[in-house]
């Protein structure tokens, strides 16, 4: 088992690394972007998958990533590396301290006060001209899109590993105890809200790199479309595709939808939306577990049979 | 029975990419082939990463038209002329389902896989950024046509061009016609999004600089579905006119909220809303009178040789369509045609000689009137008209002559109608 | 002081607007724990049926206002029979992606059915007043919250005293003890989802008469439902009075004190300071 798994991962790691050797430039931005949601939605396993908190704003920190990296290089002329990581520690720090309140919500209220989040911190932006305003931020044309790809893939890379790590550590085992049964996890002396802010917290930081890379790789950030509620809802198709709480899920599940979206946009010109709707009913109806979630809820021993991450309530 | 459900899913995925990877390299040796010999197939192929669905599927829907209009003449009259050669074009759309994200991968899309070199741009400025900066990276031209925010042009782009004037510039011709109406006090509202921001700006300013009054300014959030307390506050200062630049639903909006309220204006424009049909469809005869900047009208004199005069291009473009066109889809094929006239000015389709016979046009007229190029590729010199709601269609009220046209200025008031 | 009642009762008018369009989304969330993303589109598409019987048929909004209720209603109860109770006992997740699956799906089967282009229900009174002791009274949001009144107690009664309704409550409660009761949980979903939607449609009603919408007009329209349904308590039937009344005053006065760029900070920050001080809203239960 732990041999296939390093030849899995091996093997896709080898892919990934060669792909722009084999292929032009559109294969590199489709990957990049690929990448680029591969690390959102292993971004959003850590609190929606391994923590059972279905959020649903987590797009916040992706925008105020690439938000606060565009106002801090242009409008401070700080150095876009140098606004990048003051941009990812703000969000996570962010995210660590919204978490405290927010995460004391359950099922559906945190759903929406992650999303009331979301277009709280937009309509914040959109009045702050220091931001960027409504007017959004043009940033340089620098770098080549064969360097994104690399730090995108970077990005999805070290998320799958922080995943890796985190499932297979103690904290791992916390976060897994309050997703099955917060309460028994409180009386067993677990600081769950702690826990659960730091998950948030890394999900933030994740989320702020990627928008950090995102801004400068289209050099154009529209605040409305940084902040769009699809992205999120993309990370959580992705997750749940591939299988929620695990570690290959989110990546596998961001290759599946991203190859599948540049296929629909291919045949059809006009219906690839729909084609894209009728899809994720077709795979809440035919795949509700994800291709590898049922496999690991089985093996854990930790969680509690089908009704693994109900949150209803 | 998990491993192999696991192994099959990585399979699958293996597959897929395989598949995409091989289709990707198997039409990029094509796409070299038809970029080398884009003459050999007699074919020009220019693509457009263009809205047909999503919130933008309306307007993308106009500059579609407008793009194929053109096309469908050009391949009419024989094609365009390289060097004495006839060249059919193709014009290649994609949906980027109103997404910027997705107009820069589809503008990608097209020109690594399609071979494409050519560009015109999908419609509102958030998209035109992202696709822009896609043609830019790879140095082959691009013509907007959908936005003139005028930050597009400030970044030092060398491939990007417009048939739009600034979005600052809109609202000139409108205040000079209220000025002759006597209209000295002015109350503005405007959306929040980069468009509406710097066409109020630009009006105000002019507003200002001209001698009005502005007694009122104000910024909504884009789609928001409730003004009537703006339009309250705006009652209590009594301005002469309402102008509003924002988005066709807000537009509808404070017509329909002003008549509720009993709120009266001299004069009403906005910058988007009254040119398109659905205007006077939407709101009846409460739409009567009011004035809308507009970049373009059937019946301003202007003419050129693929679409004859602005009034023939009209008629071909009812033809084509079923419905009058508005000016989305004018300056859609106008930078069409700027496309066509730099193909044919290069004599090839070469991007870099089509970019520098762009960036050399000069000063020419087209259907749609007589503009400048500028340096950084925006356009200047257009005379802008300004529409009036007639019966429920947009009539020419200005510049000139046409402002005999003119009816009902100081409007009545909403309960006289 | 004129200008401020004019502006508070704006308010409260838009308060009418807003509430009729969360009392459907209010009631699936109580009653079957299903957040319906795809909402706005619902009533988008009543705004369009509505739009075209007074086209073709010549039949005003509010006399078509039962059929598109029942029409509603039929299409929701099969909607939920055929394809929602699949995955409504699963996990949260699923519902909301499906809901959201359904959202595209009905969102770009309107632009092939009616184009991209805006329309509006119009009729002679759309964007009439009433004008009444010095102050405005647009007739279509008066409307709007006098039937937004009359639904609730309706809901009310009906869910207090009719069979069916306490049935719709019990189930409410927990599927558990719903069963025990010897009831069909799927036909009451089922049924629940069908009136929801029929309440939805009038929602879009209303809508389409104070507005221009299009097909992508959906998404704002359930974001509102959700901050007035959270404002008021979920799964009270007064809740989206209440709520629909507290968003709109606020966000009338904020607009004017503040600026109406404000609003969605208004909006928004309130819906976060209402979830974290009291998630379960105005009228709704103690927290547990």
């Amino acid at each position: 088992m732990k041999n296939r798994h390093l030849v899995f991962t091996g093997l896709v790691l080898l892919i990934a690394l060669l792909l722009p050797l084999l292929t032009n430039d559109y294969i590199i931005q489709v990957g990049t972007e690929i990448a680029m949601y591969a690390a959102l939605a292993a971004g959003w396993n850590l609190i929606g998958g391994i923590t059972g908190y279905p959020s649903f704003g987590n797009v916040t920190f992706f925008g105020l990533g690439a938000i606060l990296a565009g106002a801090f290089s242009v409008n401070w002329h700080w150095q876009y590396g140098l606004a990048g990581i003051v941009a990812v520690l703000i969000a996570g720090a962010f995210g660590f301290l919204l978490g405290l309140p927010i995460l004391r919500l359950k099922g559906h209220y945190f759903s929406i006060a992650t999303l009331a989040l979301a277009q709280a911190t937009l309509a914040v932006v959109t009045n702050v001209q220091f931001l960027g305003g409504g007017r959004g931020t043009s940033l340089p044309l620098i770098g080549s899109p064969l360097i994104f790809y690399y730090i995108m893939f970077g990005i999805a890379a070290l998320s799958a590993l922080v995943t890796y790590l985190i499932v297979h550590s103690q904290y791992g085992n916390t976060l897994l105890a309050i997703k099955s049964d917060e309460q028994a996890a409180q009386s067993v002396g677990i600081n769950t809200v702690l826990a659960k802010s730091t998950a948030f917290a890394l999900s933030a930081l994740l989320g702020a790199m990627v928008g950090v890379v995102y801004a400068i790789w289209q050099s154009y950030i529209d605040p409305p479309t940084v902040f769009e509620p699809g992205i999120t809802v993309l990370m959580l198709v992705m997750t749940l595709i591939g299988g929620a709480g695990t570690v290959a899920g989110p990546i596998l599940g961001a290759v599946i939808i991203g190859l599948l979206t540049q296929l629909a946009m291919a045949f059809s010109q006009n219906a690839s939306s729909l084609i894209l709707g009728l899809g994720i009913i077709v795979v809440v109806l035919f795949l509700p577990q994800g291709i590898l979630g049922r496999q690991r809820s089985g093996k854990g021993g930790k969680r509690k049979g089908k009704h693994s991450f109900s949150l209803r309530g | 029975m998990r491993k192999s459900k696991k192994g099959m899913a990585w399979f699958f995925v293996l597959a897929m990419s395989l598949a995409l990877i091989l289709s990707g390299c198997g039409s990029s040796t094509t796409a070299g082939q038809t970029a080398a010999g884009n003459s050999a197939a007699g074919t020009i192929k220019i693509g457009a990463p263009d809205a047909a669905t999503g919130s933008l599927a309306n307007e993308g829907k106009l500059v579609h038209d407008g793009y194929t209009l053109w096309q469908n003449l050009v391949n009419q009259q024989g094609g365009l002329n390289v060097n004495g050669k006839k060249y059919k074009v193709d014009i290649v759309f994609k949906d980027d389902q109103s997404n910027p994200t997705n107009s820069a991968s589809l503008t990608e899309q097209l020109y690594t896989q399609d071979g494409i070199r050519l560009f015109l741009s999908p419609y509102a400025s958030p998209n035109i950024f992202s696709a822009t900066t896609v043609a830019e990276r790879h140095k082959v031209p691009m013509i907007a046509a959908g936005g003139g925010a005028k930050s597009i042009f400030t970044r030092g782009y060398k491939y990007v061009f417009s048939s739009y004037p600034y979005s600052g510039e809109y609202l000139g011709s409108v205040l000079d016609l209220l000025k002759t109406k006597g209209i000295k006090s002015v109350a503005f509202l405007h959306a929040d999004d980069l468009f509406s921001q710097e066409a109020d700006q630009g009006g105000e300013a002019y507003a200002k600089s001209h001698g009005f009054d502005v007694v009122y300014s104000a910024q909504y959030p884009s789609n928001t579905t409730d003004l009537t307390s703006q339009l309250t506050q705006i009652a209590q200062k009594k301005p002469d006119a309402l102008i509003g630049t924002g988005h066709f639903q807000e537009a509808v909006l404070l017509v329909k909220e002003s008549k509720q309220m009993n709120v009266n204006f001299k004069a009403i424009a906005f910058t988007v809303g009254p040119s398109m049909p659905s205007f006077g469809q939407t709101l009846g005869k409460d739409s009567e009178g009011i004035l809308g900047a507009s970049l373009w009208t059937p019946d301003l004199p202007y003419k050129d040789d693929i679409f004859g005069t602005a009034k023939n291009y009209a008629k071909l473009y009812k033809e084509a369509f079923g419905v009058e066109p508005d000016y989305h889809s004018a300056m859609a094929s106008a930078a069409a045609e700027m496309m066509g006239m730099a193909i044919e000015k290069a004599g090839s389709a070469d991007p870099q000689k089509v970019r520098d016979a762009l960036a050399n046009l000069g000063t020419i007229s087209l259907f749609d009137g007589t503009f400048t190029v500028e340096a950084n590729g925006s356009i200047s010199g257009l005379k802008l008209p300004v529409i009036q709601v007639q019966n429920g269609q947009a009539v020419t009220v200005w510049p000139g002559d046409f402002s005999k046209n003119l009816k009902d200025i100081p409007l009545p008031p909403w309960n006289k109608r | 002081m004129h200008l401020w009642l004019q502006i508070i009762l704006n308010g409260i008018l838009q308060g009418g607007i807003l509430g009729i369009s969360a009392l459907a989304f209010s009631l699936q969330w109580g009653v079957m724990n299903l957040i319906n993303l795809a909402h706005g589109s619902f009533q988008i598409l009543a705004a369009y049926v509505a739009m075209v019987l007074l086209q073709r048929l010549g039949l005003d909004p509010f006399l078509a206002m039962p059929l598109v209720f029942l029409i509603f209603l039929a299409g929701g109860y099969l909607l939920q029979f055929g394809i929602i109770n699949r995955v409504i006992s699963g996990n949260l997740f699923m519902t909301l992606l499906l809901t959201y699956g359904l959202d595209f799906v009905l969102a770009n089967f309107m632009i092939l059915l009616f184009t991209a282009d805006y329309k509006s229900v119009n009729t002679p009174y759309a964007n009439s007043s009433w004008h009444l002791l010095g102050f405005q009274f647009p007739i279509v949001r008066t409307l709007a919250l006098i039937f937004l009144v009359i639904l609730s107690l309706l809901l009310w009664l009906f869910l207090e005293y009719s069979r069916t309704g306490r049935a719709i409550r019990a189930t409410s409660m927990g599927t558990e003890p719903a069963r025990l009761m010897g009831l069909k949980i799927p036909k009451v979903y089922a049924l629940t989802f069908g009136l929801s939607s029929g309440l939805a449609a009038i929602g879009g009603i209303f809508f389409g008469l104070s507005n221009a919408f299009s097909p992508a007009a959906g998404g704002p329209l359930t974001v509102g439902a959700f901050v007035v349904t959270i404002l008021g308590g979920v799964g009270t039937s007064w809740g989206p009075l209440v709520g629909g009344l507290i968003l709109g005053v606020l966000d009338a006065v904020g607009s004017v004190i503040l600026g109406p760029t404000y609003v969605n900070i208004i909006t928004f920050g309130l819906l976060l300071i209402i979830l974290i001080l009291r998630p379960t809203g105005v009228l709704g239960r103690a927290a547990t």
